[in-house]
């Protein structure tokens, strides 16, 4: 049991070192785990906080790779670097090269630019004419859900909002929506990307 | 990850692991509508495929009914008349009225599957499916080569629109229900290179082909790296049909259905999911629940939509005037190379 864990039992009245439901097992701990493992994904994809650099062998005349992450999932790219010739990628996107380069899928030569499809697909704008060269790609990867005793992939400062998080949908899954709600806030503020507590908000009606 | 999994979730929040209040039935369909309602907020699918030519469904049928006992998608051969008769050629229907059969048909051939087009003088184009989960296209092509949308009636304007082979310039779609579209001037050659099976090709070496329309799926032979790690999978193009689509996200039917999202996305369709559970008109009705997930899902939307922006973070902007060259003009005064001789 890891300490943003154990910080959820003592917060929902459970003792972390003999619990009563949330056993220190994987069944017992699967409500909490799978909480933490969401609100880690979320921070994660709004944040690109953690990335993880991999070579992409490039092929004679191909534009697309797909990319099979055996944990988490592909993000987005932070950067592109064509090894063999020692230059970076800038990115693009289908719509600005169909405008720039209407025969951009039938051009090859050295790779110039990227860009991003989909959920796991990196295409490349000029498709290189050889099998000869490696991108080298950083790239955000969300992880996936942690398993007992692993790391949870999360910078310090956002452990609380994994806190408020996992205990915000222990009350909801107990049915009150209010609890479950003050916590989402605290969650909201900690992670600081959403306006929190827009109920306090005061609207007002200005004149001319 | 399958919706059994996500099943287990959503029951655990809905307070009801046994499905005494909510069926799995009824969880299905609210999935499916959640599916949708978040795919139409953030258009977050898309996908890229190759399609086989010549064009390959699961199976032919000549009447509407007999799609109903068979899985997958199928093509509807010949000419239809509704469910009253299919004819090979236009004249049959003059011959069915008693009229002595008058009309000829521009080919000299009809088929039955698609693939006998290229083995004879086909009197009718030939249709191809869309991947199952197609929503839209974004981008096309033919061998490389950027093919367009054009109007049906357009293409009409070739008197021999119907016969003409060659190269692919354009594609039409009789509606948006079928899930077909038709490449004009149908391609003059197919690919029956490296094929197995008897008759109708059934399969070709090293490709992974989806049962329900035979979209190629996966390129085996050119997977660079093994299931550890990460693995990178080429799409091969060349001399092929293929395609950039926004998805639809795959209906789910059963609970061991596989899920189109990425794994960090499906959270906010089961957030979706719980709020239209907690809606409906049953004993497990309660509003407060619904508004907090409702809410949840709101959050969830605008996660998404900063990751899709987040997705163009590497980009390269600037500034220019409306009368300049775009982005590869250079902008500056001339410059020698750094290593040229000092004069």
């Amino acid at each position: 049991m890891n300490d943003i864990e154990r910080q959820v039992l003592r917060l929902i009245g459970e003792s972390p070192d003999s619990p009563d439901v949330f056993t220190d097992d994987d069944v017992g701990m699967a409500p909490i785990r799978d909480s933490i493992s969401d609100c880690v994904e979320e921070i994660q994809s709004l944040t690109g906080g953690y990335t993880e650099t991999f070579l992409i062998p490039l092929v004679a005349n191909t534009t697309f790779y797909r990319l099979n992450f055996e944990r988490g999932s592909f993000g987005w790219v932070r950067d592109a670097w064509l090894s063999g010739n020692k230059r970076r990628l800038t990115q693009t996107s289908l719509p600005k090269l169909a405008m720039e380069y209407p025969g951009w899928f039938q051009s090859t030569g050295t790779p110039e630019q990227y860009f991003h499809l989909g959920k796991d697909l990196i295409g490349i704008f000029r498709k290189p004419s050889s099998s000869s060269d490696v991108l080298e790609v950083n790239a955000v990867v969300i992880p996936g859900p942690y398993l007992s005793g692993e790391r949870v992939k999360l910078k310090n400062q956002y452990h609380w909002a994994a806190v408020h998080y996992a205990v915000g949908e222990f009350w909801a899954s107990r049915g009150d929506a209010s609890e479950a709600e003050r916590y989402m806030g605290l969650y909201q503020a900690s992670i600081g990307l959403f306006k929190p507590l827009s109920i306090e908000r005061k609207f007002t009606q200005a004149t001319q | 990850m399958t919706f059994a999994d996500e099943l287990v979730k959503i029951r655990r929040f809905l307070r009801d692991p046994e499905g005494n209040i909510w069926d799995t039935d009824l969880l299905i369909e609210l999935y499916n509508q959640s599916q949708h309602d978040l795919q139409l907020d953030t258009a977050a699918l898309e996908d890229v495929a190759v399609l086989s030519n010549p064009p390959k469904y699961a199976f032919s049928y000549t009447h509407d009914f007999e799609s109903e006992f068979l899985e997958g998608q199928g093509y509807k051969a010949l000419r239809q008349q509704q469910n009253f008769f299919a004819c090979t050629y236009r004249g049959e229907a003059q011959d069915f009225l008693g009229i002595e059969s008058d009309v000829t048909d521009p080919g000299t051939a009809n088929f039955t599957h698609p693939w006998e087009a290229w083995y004879s003088e086909p009197n009718m184009p030939v249709k191809y499916p869309f991947p199952h989960n197609f929503n839209a296209v974004r981008q096309m092509w033919w061998d490389s080569k950027t093919i367009d949308y054009r109007p049906k009636k357009r293409v009409q304007s070739d008197a021999s629109w119907e016969t003409r082979s060659g190269i692919p310039q354009w594609y039409y779609r009789e509606d948006e229900t079928s899930n077909e579209f038709v490449p004009y001037p149908r391609p003059s050659s197919a690919s029956w290179n490296d094929e197995t099976g008897e008759g109708m090709a059934t399969s070709v070496e090293d490709d992974t082909t989806a049962s329900e329309d035979g979209t190629i799926i996966q390129r085996t032979g050119n997977v660079l790296s093994s299931n550890l790690g990460v693995a990178v999978t080429i799409l091969d193009t060349d001399d092929n049909l293929a395609m950039v689509y926004e998805i639809s996200p795959s209906k789910v039917d059963s609970i061991a259905d596989p899920l189109d999202w990425p794994d960090f996305l499906l959270k906010y369709v089961r957030y979706r999911c719980i709020q239209l559970a907690y809606q409906a008109n049953n004993d497990g009705n309660i509003k407060s629940l619904a508004g907090y997930w409702g809410k949840r899902y709101q959050i969830g939307l605008e996660a998404v939509r900063r990751y899709m922006a987040k997705r163009s973070e590497d980009r390269d902007y600037r500034l220019k005037t409306h009368d300049r060259a775009g982005a590869r003009a250079s902008g500056g005064t001339l410059r020698l190379p750094d290593a040229y001789p000092a004069i």
